[in-house]
């Protein structure tokens, strides 16, 4: 018997087992690994099944994750339990080791009292874990921007990123007006970022190759793997992968875990004195409500609506592509509209996409697109806005008789914020109109959260400590527990408080 | 996939890789464009199939008749996308994507201002071959 299982190797399971010392702690997980390295750009791009063409039929899919070396981040068992039937959403699953974290932004953004309104615990409680886990990482960024404060303490920060020309423009532009972007409740900065830009812990300095939205696995990059990896190789955890979980049921001297053997197909049986939950928002409520036999109950979900606004510099038109920028978040926006949440976006330029992904946006026939997308993109960003999220009547998780999950969402998203920010960057020279915004399919922003929320009118609930409501041994580690959702990533919050939540486990 | 298929696909991968990108389809492309029907294009109308193959067969304009057909999420405008991923993913043509140095001003706003006279002519001659040849 162990003293622990962990369900899930991403995000919280990680975090969790840090958080075990000298306990005997296994952590079950499908563990899907990256297959082979590409050898040619068509492999990086495409693949051999096509895989990277999925656009071309679900055009809500991100260059990220349909990218062939990418494909097994999401690739899901055949079996009932992994299926997910949705109306007016898209679920995004990971049965990865390491999990969905694989592909993430890579901001590690730690929340403010603000952001914690309604959590029953402060940020004061999950310092100490954001402090372990910005050393565990590895973090760049800027310690003396505007944003600075918004961020927090830094621990050991690296240099932020080189940016590249367009959101250099844009920052240029922030700084010279910036009374005017203060006074409408916008700041500017560079993001806390997952990724070296010094070698650090045996991993190497981002290497500004462009390959990150196509190579799994980038040394520079963190990802929960590569905790899970030294985990298992220093021998802190035991780790069954190939293990999709079912069910638990509560013993008189502690759990037993039902899982199926993907490899075998026959079922199995692990016992230990307790169980953390850490499966991601959306699995952990299933399981959950499988193990209760609990068809009919509707459990919440939260997701942060996200927009993509493009904002363009026309003085970079016709400038050769200078693609050797990362391509992820390079700046964040914050925005704190009066009596609103704050809503925060990042921005982007368009180094790390193909030029294929980009042609049929253009409103030429298809030589001139191709011709717009050779000369245009060097001067393109695009801001990625995510909005706060609540739990809501309507929006809900269940499961059906065979265990599969049903999903339910419906989006609310009023906010005038693209429209003050596309006016002032319009007064500082960009091209940039909220009616170019385009608003993706809900579960876009894969930033599920709230299922078993810390919130006692629930019928499934979260305590302060973990505690699962009406269970004596199982623990909810992941976003299942909040009960609301900021703006802000959420990945280094469910990191610490899967930390704290282990941390307090009783022996 | 049966051959009568395979043949009418590789007749339209010839057909479009020489009409937009003005190179020879060479058997790379034209092996990769029919494999990759049967992955990500199997499930399409067969009446939009029927006009991407009176396109080629009448030999008409793809591009005029693509920027008309564009609106209606056609399947013309998927596989000329496709041909187009195809040919940026082999990595030899790069120049039809990568800008390789910068241009004058003048040489962007004269090139702009001549992809959109084109432009405006493909339209023309886009919507009058759509509605001439039936094309739905």
């Amino acid at each position: 018997m162990f003293d622990v299982l962990i369900v899930g190797s991403g995000p919280a399971g990680v975090s969790s087992a840090l958080a075990l010392p000298g306990k005997n702690v296994a952590i079950l997980d499908v563990g899907k690994r990256s297959v082979e390295a590409a050898t040619s750009s068509f492999d990086d791009f495409i693949g051999a099944n096509f895989s990277g063409l999925e656009n071309l039929t679900n055009p809500s899919i991100s260059p990220k994750l349909r990218a062939p070396g990418m494909r097994f981040i999401t690739d899901r068992p055949e079996q009932d339990h992994a299926r997910v039937h949705q109306d007016g959403f898209q679920a995004v699953m990971s049965y990865a080791a390491g999990g969905l974290a694989n592909a993430w932004g890579a901001g590690v953004f730690e929340f403010s009292e603000q952001d914690l309104r309604g959590f029953p615990y402060s940020s004061h409680d999950l310092r100490p874990f954001y402090n372990i886990l910005h050393k565990e990482i590895g973090v760049s960024g800027s310690a003396d921007d505007d944003l600075a404060e918004y961020w927090g303490p830094a621990v050991d920060l690296q240099p932020a990123l080189k940016l590249s020309p367009v959101a250099d423009q844009i920052l240029s532009a922030y700084k010279r007006n910036r009374k005017a972007y203060n006074d409408s409740g916008f700041t500017v900065g560079r993001p806390r970022l997952a990724i070296l830009t010094q070698d650090y812990g045996g991993r190497r300095a981002f290497a500004y190759d462009n390959t990150e939205f196509y190579r799994p696995n980038n040394p520079a990059i963190y990802h929960p793997g590569y905790t899970l990896d030294k985990l298992i190789s220093e021998k802190k955890v035991n780790y069954f992968d190939g293990q999709l979980v079912s069910e638990y049921h509560e013993t008189p001297d502690g759990i037993e875990v039902f899982t199926q053997d993907l490899k075998s197909s026959q079922r199995q049986i692990f016992k230990a004195k307790k169980l953390i939950l850490a499966a991601g928002a959306l699995q952990s409520a299933a399981i959950v409500l499988r193990s209760n036999r609990d068809f009919s109950s509707e459990v919440p979900l939260m997701d942060n609506p996200i927009s993509f606004l493009p904002i363009i510099f026309p003085r970079l038109f016709g400038t050769a592509a200078k693609r050797n920028y990362y391509g992820g978040a390079e700046l964040v926006l914050v925005s704190r509209p009066k009596d609103q949440a704050i809503i925060q976006a990042s921005i982007y330029s368009l180094a790390g996409v193909m030029r294929s992904d980009l042609v049929r946006e253009f409103p030429f026939y298809w030589a001139g697109n191709l011709w717009a997308a050779r000369y245009f993109s060097p001067a393109i960003g695009v801001a990625q806005f995510f909005y706060p999220d609540s739990i809501q009547r309507g929006n809900f998780l269940k499961i059906n008789a065979a265990g599969s999950i049903n999903i339910r969402y419906r989006k609310v998203q009023d906010s005038n914020v693209e429209t003050s920010l596309a006016r002032l960057l319009r007064k500082s020279g960009f091209i940039c109109f909220s009616s170019l915004a385009k608003r993706p399919v809900s579960g876009s922003s894969i930033h599920y959260a709230g299922t078993l929320p810390m919130n006692s009118s629930y019928k499934y609930h979260t305590k302060p400590n973990g505690q699962l409501s009406g269970t004596r041994n199982v623990y909810v580690a992941d976003a299942a527990s909040f009960p609301s959702l900021s703006s802000k990533n959420l990945t280094l919050t469910i990191m610490a408080n899967a930390m704290r939540i282990a941390s307090q486990i009783p022996n | 996939m049966d051959s009568h298929m395979d043949s009418e696909l590789r007749s339209e991968a010839r057909y479009i890789c020489d009409s937009l990108f003005g190179i020879d389809g060479d058997s790379v492309y034209i092996d990769q464009y029919v494999a990759a029907h049967t992955h990500v294009l199997a499930n399409g109308s067969t009446d939009q199939a029927g006009t991407v193959h009176k396109i080629v067969q009448r030999n008409l304009d793809v591009s005029a008749c693509e920027l008309i057909l564009r609106r209606k999420n056609h399947v013309l405008t998927k596989k000329v996308w496709l041909l187009t991923y195809l040919v940026e993913s082999q990595g030899e043509k790069q120049d039809l994507f990568i800008a390789r140095g910068d241009i004058t001003r003048f040489a962007f706003v004269a090139q702009l201002s001549r992809e959109l006279a084109v432009t405006l002519w493909k339209m023309l001659k886009g919507r009058w071959q759509v509605w001439r040849y039936d094309l739905v």
